[in-house]
C-alpha cells in the first residue's frame, strides 16, 4: 500500500527530519526510526523527495551550502530512502 | 471618447522572454516543494525552446536531478543529457573540469535499469541499491570515457557520476545469485567508514 504525500505533507514530515539532521547526534539517525511506520507506506520518490526538501530547507536555514554534518546525515538518509520506499 | 491603448516591449528583450522568466520560476518554486516531475519537465521546455542558459542550467539542472528518485520515469537520457550539456559538467553542483582518463563505474537495479544515467565510483552503492530488488537485482560495471560524465552529484555515500549512457556497453558485474546474499547492515558499515575516512582526512565537501 502506497500513498502520495502531498506537499503540506512533505514539508511536515521534512521538518521532523530535518530537526533530527541538525540535532547533531554522533550516529546519523535512519529515515526508519525517525518517520516509525509511516516508512511502510511511503511512495520510493516521496521519500527521496522528503529528504531533498529536508537539504534545501537546511540550506536555508543554515547558509548557503549545508554544513557538513548535517549533509552527511542528509546523504545517508537519502540512499536508505533509495533503498527502502516502495515503487 | 477612445482610450488609446499602448502595448510596449522592452526593445533588448525578445516577447517571449517573461514566458521563459517564468517558467524559471516555477521550476526553482517547484524544487522548493519537491516536485521533481514539474521542475525537470519545466526545465525540458525551456532547453527545448532554447530559453535555458547555461548561468540556470548549472544553479538547477544537477540540483532537480538529485531530487529524482526515479529520472528516467520522468525524462529520457537523450533529454536528460541535453540539460547536462547545456549546464557544462559540474561537480558537486559547481561547474568544474570532467575527469581526464575513463573511470569505472557502478551501477545496481533490476534488469530494467541496465541503462539508467546513475552510476558509483563505488561498486557497495551499487549493491546496495540491487538489493532493493531481491531475486532480480544485479550490478552492472563499465568503463566510461570523459565524454560521457555529464556530473558528479551527491558526494556523500553515492559518489555518483551522472552518464549518457545512449550507446554504452555494460558489463554485468554480479548477478541476482550474488545480490541475493548480501549483508545490508555489513554494506551500510562499509560506506559509514568510507565517510568517516573521508571526515578524518578532512575531505568531507
Amino acid at each position: 500500500m502506497t500513498e502520495k504525500l502531498s506537499p503540506v505533507d512533505l514539508h511536515l514530515k521534512a521538518m521532523d527530519v530535518l530537526d533530527v539532521a541538525l540535532a547533531g547526534r554522533p550516529d546519523p539517525s535512519g529515515l526508519r526510526e525517525i518517520l516509525g511506520a509511516d516508512l511502510e507506506v511511503l511512495e520510493r520518490g516521496d521519500l527521496v523527495r522528503l529528504v531533498m526538501v529536508v537539504a534545501a530547507d537546511a540550506s536555508l536555514a543554515i547558509g548557503p551550502r549545508t554544513r557538513p554534518d548535517v549533509r552527511r546525515r542528509l546523504g545517508r538518509m537519502r540512499l536508505e530512502a533509495m533503498w527502502q520506499g516502495s515503487e | 471618447m477612445t482610450a488609446t491603448v499602448r502595448v510596449t516591449t522592452d526593445s533588448a528583450q525578445p516577447i517571449w522572454a517573461s514566458r521563459g522568466d517564468r517558467r524559471i520560476g516555477w521550476a526553482r518554486a517547484a524544487v522548493g516543494t519537491g516536485d521533481d516531475a514539474a521542475a525537470a519537465v519545466l526545465l525540458d521546455l525551456l532547453e527545448r525552446d532554447s530559453m535555458l542558459t547555461p548561468e540556470v542550467a548549472v544553479e538547477l539542472v544537477p540540483g532537480i536531478w538529485d531530487l529524482c528518485a526515479t529520472p528516467m520515469l520522468v525524462l529520457s537520457v537523450d533529454r536528460w543529457a541535453a540539460l547536462f550539456r547545456r549546464a557544462g559538467y559540474t561537480h558537486d553542483e559547481r561547474p568544474a573540469e570532467p575527469p581526464r582518463d575513463p573511470v569505472r563505474l557502478y551501477r545496481g537495479s533490476d534488469p530494467r535499469g541496465e541503462f539508467g544515467m546513475c552510476w558509483s565510483s563505488n561498486p557497495d552503492v551499487a549493491r546496495l541499491l540491487a538489493s532493493h530488488y531481491p531475486g532480480e537485482g544485479r550490478v552492472w560495471t563499465a568503463i566510461v570515457e570523459p565524454w560521457r560524465l555529464l556530473a558528479f552529484v551527491a558526494p556523500l555515500y553515492e559518489d555518483q557520476y551522472v552518464v549518457d549512457t545512449a550507446g554504452l556497453a555494460p558489463e554485468l558485474f554480479e548477478g541476482p545469485d550474488l545480490v541475493s546474499k548480501l549483508d545490508l547492515d555489513v554494506l551500510m558499515e562499509r560506506l559509514d567508514a568510507v565517510v568517516d575516512t573521508a571526515a578524518a582526512e578532512g575531505r568531507l565537501p
